[in-house]
């Protein structure tokens, strides 16, 4: 076990330098000039401009000079300078990582619940109503786009409701009980969107698991149904499913883009995307080394807990 | 004959591509079905619901929503088919290359494996940020997005190809590879990448939606789904029709495409088993 570890986090750290050299190089995968695809293919932008843009981001130094500084700034967590408020690109992520950290663990969280809760009513209760109405609510979560979801929670809560407040936001700092009811939303948006990819996975996942012989010793000992399921049926299911959710982190990353757009959270991700609209390259590759990296950690982090919980991985 | 258990089986397969294929033939010739120039205003008439003459209602400079949403339709499909097109061509060449070379299939399987996880939303925001807006870097980037987890499938759909005794027989007679690859090998994965690709195509769809919603994608006036949904956003405690009607067509898209990927897999997977 020590030995996987240890590797697993070699690999990680390679990953992650490999990622920053990434970063340095990244903008020479797209066709055309660096420094006129920066400054915005769309106007024609006039050569002072495009001199210091170059000297600005070093790209008139040869390849692999351009890259060790990348990796030396990286290493230094220097990720450059904003074109739009020089302020320095780490700043900027230091503010609005812990925002975005909060709604991806906590609508991860939900989505977890939501979903395997859902999945194993609808196993259990197979082929009826109940496994129908939990199917077709979990094909609509997949099938509408998350910030369509989104956008009607904010038109029904916020709307219609008036429950909760549709865009004002204050920092968890400056006022933790009015933080948390506004992440109740979004997470939910985001959670349910998750929630249902879990939800049929856990029905698949559990449909089979129950088809096993043990179960039947198990009911025919005399066990109740609930201890059957739950203490187990619902174990051995899960560990796909927690296989699974390590993998599903990106898309609910992917998912964090849109939700923070759509109630404005002042979260990394929705910086990226207004960043990206007004060509701020710094800010877009920062944010994009970071994301990453936080991939590549938290996979790690999963990979190891599945490795912990069967063992039949180490030895491969 | 048409006995039921006959129609069971291929029923979802036959609507949900009488579905689809409607919405391409409306992505083609979007005009006869138009009731409106989608880009007409009706000052008078702005951000009513649907009624007999705005079947959809009107935004919020008076256009018709419906005729806006037909419009959608082509650059939508152009986008999605686009790019699945691309990820096809260059998944197909990279996984017949990896299933073919055990150093170039051991290279690209860890590769794809890494690039699948990452969530493909946040590339194509840093690709298309260095990009002009428009159909065709959308086209280039999700396509080029998708094309690794074609080639997965392609790989590991080839590396069981190879292995069938008639391929072995025509190495044995000295045919060439490609010619190998061609008649042997190509046939006998289409079916997969059928699926897949159309499995892509609703992936495609929502990817293009979100990125058009985040206005990084096809910029107004131009009327793609997610750019009306971006619309609706502000102007929805008013008149909902914005939301609503894009929302809909979106996801019965996403619902049908996904429904026509299904019945496909059903629908080729026994016969070829049963050809073999």
């Amino acid at each position: 076990m020590l030995n996987y570890t240890i590797r697993r986090l070699l690999i990680a750290a390679i990953l992650v330098l490999v990622v920053g050299v990434i970063g340095q190089v990244a903008i020479y995968m797209i066709p055309g000039d660096p420094a006129y695809l920066i400054l915005g293919a769309e106007m024609a932008p006039d050569p002072v401009m495009l001199k210091s843009v170059r000297e600005e981001l070093g790209l008139d130094q040869p390849l692999y000079v351009q890259v060790l500084r990348g990796l030396g700034g990286f290493l230094r967590l220097d990720l450059g300078k904003s074109f739009q408020d020089k302020r320095p690109v780490t700043t900027l992520v230091a503010e609005t990582f812990p925002v975005s950290f909060a709604l991806v663990i906590s609508a991860t969280l939900f989505a977890i619940v939501f979903g395997m809760t859902l999945g194993t009513i609808a196993a259990i209760k197979h082929n009826t109503l109940i496994d129908w109405l939990a199917t077709v609510v979990a094909t609509l979560g997949i099938s509408t786009p998350v910030f369509v979801t989104g956008t009607f929670m904010i038109y029904l809560f916020s709307l219609q409701w008036r429950l909760v407040p549709a865009t004002a936001y204050a920092s968890f700092s400056e006022d933790p009980a009015s933080f948390l009811k506004q992440l109740m939303l979004p997470m939910l948006a985001a959670g349910i969107a998750h929630g249902a990819e879990t939800a049929r996975m856990t029905r698949s996942s559990m449909l089979e698991t129950l088809r096993a012989d043990y179960i039947t010793t198990a009911r025919s000992k005399g066990l109740t149904e609930l201890a059957v399921h739950v203490r187990h049926g619902l174990r051995t299911a899960l560990i796909p499913v927690v296989a699974m959710i390590g993998v599903q982190f990106g898309s609910m990353f992917g998912r964090t883009v849109l939700i923070e757009v759509v109630f404005n959270w002042p979260g990394m991700m929705s910086t990226m995307v207004s960043a990206a609209t007004f060509h701020d390259f710094p800010v877009v590759r920062g944010i994009l080394i970071v994301v990453a990296g936080a991939f590549i950690l938290i996979n790690l982090i999963t990979d190891l807990i599945y490795a912990y919980l069967d063992p039949r991985i180490v030895y491969n | 004959m048409l006995t039921r258990r006959l129609i069971r089986r291929y029923l979802k397969l036959v609507v949900s591509a009488l579905v689809v294929v409607f919405f391409m033939i409306v992505g083609l010739y979007p005009a006869p079905f138009q009731r409106l120039p989608e880009t007409e205003m009706h000052v008078r008439a702005r951000l009513k619901g649907p009624s007999p003459e705005y079947w959809f209602g009107t935004d919020m400079f008076g256009r018709d929503i419906y005729s806006r949403v037909v419009v959608g339709t082509r650059i939508t499909y152009t986008v999605s088919v686009g790019a699945v097109l691309i990820a096809v061509m260059g998944g197909v060449a990279l996984g017949i290359a990896g299933g073919l070379s055990r150093k170039i299939g051991f290279g690209v399987m860890r590769l794809v494996d890494i690039l699948i996880c990452f969530p493909p939303i946040i590339i194509a925001i840093f690709a298309l940020s260095l990009m002009k807006p428009g159909v065709v870097p959308l086209i280039l980037v999700i396509g080029f997005l998708y094309a690794p987890r074609m080639a997965r499938v392609v790989q590991s759909a080839v590396l069981e190809v190879v292995q069938l005794p008639y391929i072995e027989a025509q190495r044995a007679v000295g045919t060439g590879l490609w010619r190998i690859v061609r008649r042997g090998i190509l046939p006998q994965i289409m079916a997969p990448i059928i699926v897949q690709a159309t499995i892509m195509l609703a992936t495609a769809m929502l990817l293009e939606a979100g990125l058009s919603f985040l206005g990084l994608g096809i910029r107004p006036p131009t009327p793609t789904w997610g750019a009306l949904i971006s619309e609706a956003r502000r102007v929805m405690h008013i008149n909902l029709s914005l939301l609503v009607f894009p929302s809909l067509v979106l996801s019965a898209n996403v619902i049908f495409i996904n429904l026509l990927g299904d019945g496909l897999r059903d629908f080729l997977d026994p016969k070829m088993r049963r050809a073999q």
